[in-house]
């Protein structure tokens, strides 16, 4: 049992010699006494007791100011705390204004950061996640696209730098086990997949090769919580069987719960069951030219990404070479896996950054302003105690206290801000960002809350300390009318400039979205979407082999259904506008040849019921649609829409054209028979595409979206869930919605980032109005005696306005310019969010320059007021 | 001027006398503590004893090490003459004081 030696250490710095030895014998003796009496614990808290006081009580007898103790700078750092909350207290109105002040910007400043640090800067959560890519032939646009199992295999063996390569593909079995059939979302991958990206199953084993094959691939992985909701966490469940799609496929393992499925979440829907892709080489799923699967890869460790880019576009020149039809010659795209997951958030998230440091700067002039005036204000009180014998350092130091408890408070008020913030942000962001909901008690936020309030504070407490403790004793005191230093007040006029243009900068980004968002809601999306529910069914598995089976289910289901009260129309199709659903397949008009299948348009196909158009409200514009007659034995129809119209057949009449699609060999000749209104597909803000339809009593889809028009459709979820188990108890019922909120969701992004914008708009505009006020007060303040003489020389109202209006317009006006600079460049960081709307647009600037005005208006009128009322005699009466 | 004892002094001056010949830092500490019922730093129980050694009113001699002391040695003191004298004088000073004040000290 020795002595704390910290402690000791603290002691041996202090004492030498002789008093060292006897004093640090006598305590080590005691704390002896002590941790046999009292327990070690005890006897510490004793030792260091002793320590701290001992080293204080040493300095002050020796009234050394080089040896300046722990205990005496403390007790001075109380003296000056209580001194500075006395004077805070002493104007409450300074104290609030900036601690609220502070606070919002801190608080909004920590809580985007905190959220663009989890998304921009958090690597991967994988063991390799750093060496990851993603990797795909481009689309026409040039965006990543998918690859064909055959291409896959040929870059997995011929790019060297690729360490491990992973191809794989969204899945969506449906779970028939007897306690209720359940759609799951889901990723067939490579037996490789998990090793690829460093990471084991909890339970059981990972996938092997041999897993991997054509009739081998009935395995399954499954996620924790997959695992603990439908079989309660048993962990007899491996090697058992259980049954997709009724059939029974072996579980291999159970991922931990801390694995995050983010890719699938990203490409696919975020997956609670994996099974081996099962293709080989010249199976029947393999191809080359076919774009059906996503590849990710792993490069060698200490290989850079530009030496994979550059092997991998080698290797595909290659292989162009050696398959000239198959391809065309365009370069494939490779991009960072984080970076790939990241994008969807990474822009919006970079401009609301960029827009949170505008507001803390604002909040931080606000402040600085403050303590500027304050210390204008209490220059006098300074002056007199210089003159009483303070030093210069002991002002400052008190001065600094002030702005420390400040910060403290504002911390703390930031905190409050910023956690405020995030569940706002968790709540309403578009994409799902990890954990974000938990961030609030992250370590990092309050360190930032604190780290970020303690320097604003200082930064702008050490310039007015600075100016109010050099102070001339002599002209302050003699100069009894001294007015409020002019040089402080011109900082503050140049800081209020700057107030303004970062106001203009947000409220034009606010604007700017607002105005694409506004945009967007009047797009004609080509459906309407009021009333109308929308719901996937799937029927999977051998019972629904025959089409005349699902054909049957959906007759059955849409006569159950549109007996139900309010039901205008009701219809089931294979997919539906902003369902999320890419179902695009080339389009071949009869008497019509294309060099490779890559030149035929791609048109999206939409398998509906005759009720479909009705339902979704979309408008027949020539021939006609589908009825009850075109049965699967009458002639083969298609239905084409306008766009589709214009652009496959421009000039021509499309309606008794045949068409062809499918596989090259045994395509489907269909006739056009009518030409319908287009739809928006993707989503609002996406060019509008072409789309041709077809019936399902011909070719019938096994998933399924229903539709149903109905008065009150959002009461119908249960009987439909009711009416649809009772015809088939293993067709699950998913994704329910209305049409109304998948419009919605398509503008989710930029709505998220319009009101964030909004919002932060609306707080700099309060602050800098705050702000603004501020300075025309001090101005008035400062210039009273001025204006009083003038008043008494005959000025009138009219002039004393003029005159202090012309100093608010210069301030104002310097901002707006640099404001209306920088608007600009907001406008094209945010372009691509931007819809219709120039990222120079003059009624949004024009706007946001008038609020700012109206703003700067409004703070005058106070002030202004005040300086009307000044009563000439009152102030050049003598104090 | 230079024999006039603080308050602290003589306590500590007691605490010598009383614990003779064996008063050291920390028994002189720990008597004050019991007795006077006032919290002390080591600290201060060595500078102030420092300063009366430095005054020549106390007389110091090194002791043994011992291994409980971290093979520190114990600084052994006792009162020389002249802080024998100083602490009767204020002793007496305070009885003569004390003597005609004491009935109005009596505690409410």
């Amino acid at each position: 049992m020795t002595p704390p030696r910290l402690a000791r250490w603290l002691l041996e710095r202090r004492f030498s010699g002789a008093a060292a030895e006897s004093i640090l014998g006598d305590l080590a003796e005691e704390f002896a006494q002590r941790a046999a009496r009292d327990g070690a614990s005890s006897a510490t808290r004793w030792y260091w007791r002793q320590a701290l006081t001992s080293i204080g009580a040493r300095s002050r007898n020796e009234h050394s100011a080089t040896r300046a103790s722990l205990a005496a700078l403390a007790s001075d750092f109380t003296t000056d705390l209580r001194a500075a909350a006395r004077s805070l207290l002493h104007s409450p109105g300074f104290a609030v204004a900036a601690i609220l002040t502070l606070s919002l910007g801190v608080g909004t400043a920590t809580a985007i950061g905190t959220a663009a640090s989890r998304t921009l800067l958090r690597p991967l959560p994988y063991p390799f996640g750093a060496q990851l890519v993603v990797a795909g032939h481009a689309d026409d646009d040039g965006k990543m696209g998918n690859v064909g199992f055959e291409t896959a295999l040929d870059w997995r063996n011929r790019v060297t730098s690729f360490d491990q390569v992973s191809v794989m593909n969204g899945w969506n079995p449906t779970l028939t086990e007897s306690s209720g059939a359940e759609r799951l979302d889901g990723m067939k991958v490579n037996w490789n997949f998990f090793r690829m990206l460093g990471v084991q199953p909890a339970l059981g084993r990972d996938f092997e090769a041999s897993d991997d094959l054509p009739d081998k691939w009935r395995i399954v992985m499954l996620s924790d919580a997959l695992w603990r909701r439908r079989f309660n966490a048993d962990p007899t469940i491996v090697g058992r069987t259980i049954q997709f799609n009724g059939r029974p496929y072996a579980v291999a393992g159970v991922m931990p719960a801390s694995f995050e499925p983010l890719i699938s979440q990203h490409f696919f829907e975020r997956a609670d069951v994996w099974a081996p892709l099962g293709y080989v080489s010249g199976g029947d799923s393999s191809c080359r030219s076919c774009r059906h699967l996503k590849l990710i890869a792993r490069m060698k460790a200490g290989v850079t990404f530009e030496t994979a880019r550059a092997e991998l576009l080698s290797v595909q020149q290659q292989l162009l070479r050696e398959h000239p039809t198959e391809y065309v010659d365009r370069a494939p795209v490779i991009v960072p896996l984080s970076d790939a997951i990241a994008s969807d958030l990474r822009r919006p998230l970079q401009v609301l950054l960029g827009a949170v440091i505008f507001v803390l700067l604002v909040a931080c002039a606000n402040v600085a302003g403050l303590l500027m005036s304050r210390a204008s204000d209490r220059e006098r009180e300074m002056v007199l105690r210089t003159a009483l014998g303070a030093s210069r350092a002991r002002l400052m130091r008190q001065l600094l206290t002030e702005a420390l408890l400040l910060a403290a408070a504002s911390a703390v008020g930031g905190l409050m801000v910023a956690r405020a913030t995030l569940s706002a942000l968790a709540a309403r962001a578009p994409v799902n960002v990890p954990r974000l909901d938990q961030a609030a008690n992250d370590p990092w936020l309050m360190a930032m809350s604190v780290g970020i309030s303690l320097a604003a504070l200082l930064l702008f407490a050490v310039v007015p300390a600075f100016s109010a403790t050099r102070t001339n004793l002599e002209s302050s005191l003699r100069d009894t009318r001294h007015s409020p230093g002019r040089q402080a007040l011109r900082l503050r006029e140049w800081l209020m400039s700057a107030e303004v243009a970062a106001a203009l900068l947000i409220v034009a980004g606010g604007g700017l979205m607002y105005r694409t968002v506004d945009r967007l809601l009047h797009v004609n999306p080509g459906f309407t979407a009021e009333n109308v529910l929308t719901a996937g069914v799937s029927l999977v598995g051998a019972r629904w082999a025959e089409d005349r089976d699902v054909y049957t289910f959906q007759q059955d289901v849409l006569q159950k259904v549109s007996a139900m009260p309010g039901v205008e129309s009701v219809a089931f199709a294979g997919q539906i506008p902003l369902g999320g659903n890419y179902d695009r397949w080339g389009f071949r008009p009869a008497g019509r040849t294309y060099a490779s299948s890559d030149d035929a348009p791609s048109v999206e196909r939409y398998g509906v019921t005759p009720g479909y158009f009705a339902a979704m409200g979309i408008p027949l514009i020539r021939g006609r649609l589908f009825t009850d007659q075109d049965t699967a034995s009458s002639q083969q129809v298609m239905l084409i829409s306008d766009t589709t119209a214009a652009t496959v057949f421009p000039g021509e009449d499309p309606i008794g054209r045949l068409v062809r699609f499918g596989s090259e060999r045994h395509p489907r000749e269909l006739t056009i028979v009518g030409i319908v209104g287009s739809v928006r597909h993707y989503d609002l803000g996406a060019k509008p595409t072409t789309q041709f339809y077809v019936a399902q009593a011909q070719i019938t889809d096994s998933f399924l979206m229903l539709v149903v028009r109905a008065r009150h459709a959002e009461q119908l979820v249960t009987p439909i869930r009711q009416a649809i188990a009772a015809r088939a108890n293993d067709a699950p019922v998913y994704d329910v919605a209305m049409l109304s909120q998948r419009l919605d969701k398509s503008v989710a992004t930029r709505s998220f980032l319009m009101i964030l914008l909004g919002a932060l708009a609306s707080i700099t505009l309060l602050l800098a109005g705050v702000g603004l006020y501020g300075v025309v007060s001090q101005t008035v303040a400062a210039r009273r005696r001025e204006l009083g003489i003038r008043v008494a020389l005959g000025a009138s109202s009219a002039g004393v306005v003029a005159l202090l209006a012309q100093r608010g317009l210069a301030i104002f006006g310097a901002g707006a310019v640099v404001g209306l600079v920088g608007s600009a460049a907001v406008g094209y960081a945010i372009q691509s969010q931007l819809y219709e709307v120039k990222p120079v647009d003059l009624v949004t600037l024009g706007t946001s320059v008038a609020v700012l005005a109206c703003v700067t208006v409004v703070a005058h009128f106070g002030p202004l007021r005040r300086a009307l009322e000044t009563e000439p005699t009152e102030v050049l009466r003598p104090d | 001027m230079a024999d006039w004892l603080g308050e602290f002094e003589q306590l500590v001056l007691f605490a010598v006398l009383h614990l003779s010949p064996e008063a050291y830092g920390m028994t002189i500490r720990q008597e004050i503590e019991q007795r006077a019922g006032r919290a002390v730093s080591a600290g201060a129980v060595y500078t102030t004893l420092d300063r009366l050694e430095k005054r020549g009113l106390l007389r110091s001699s090194w002791g043994a090490a011992t291994a409980e002391r971290g093979g520190k040695r114990k600084r052994y003191y006792a009162l020389a003459p002249s802080g024998h004298e100083a602490l009767a004088r204020a002793w007496d000073a305070v009885r003569s004081m004390a003597r005609v004040a004491a009935p109005k000290l009596e505690r409410p």
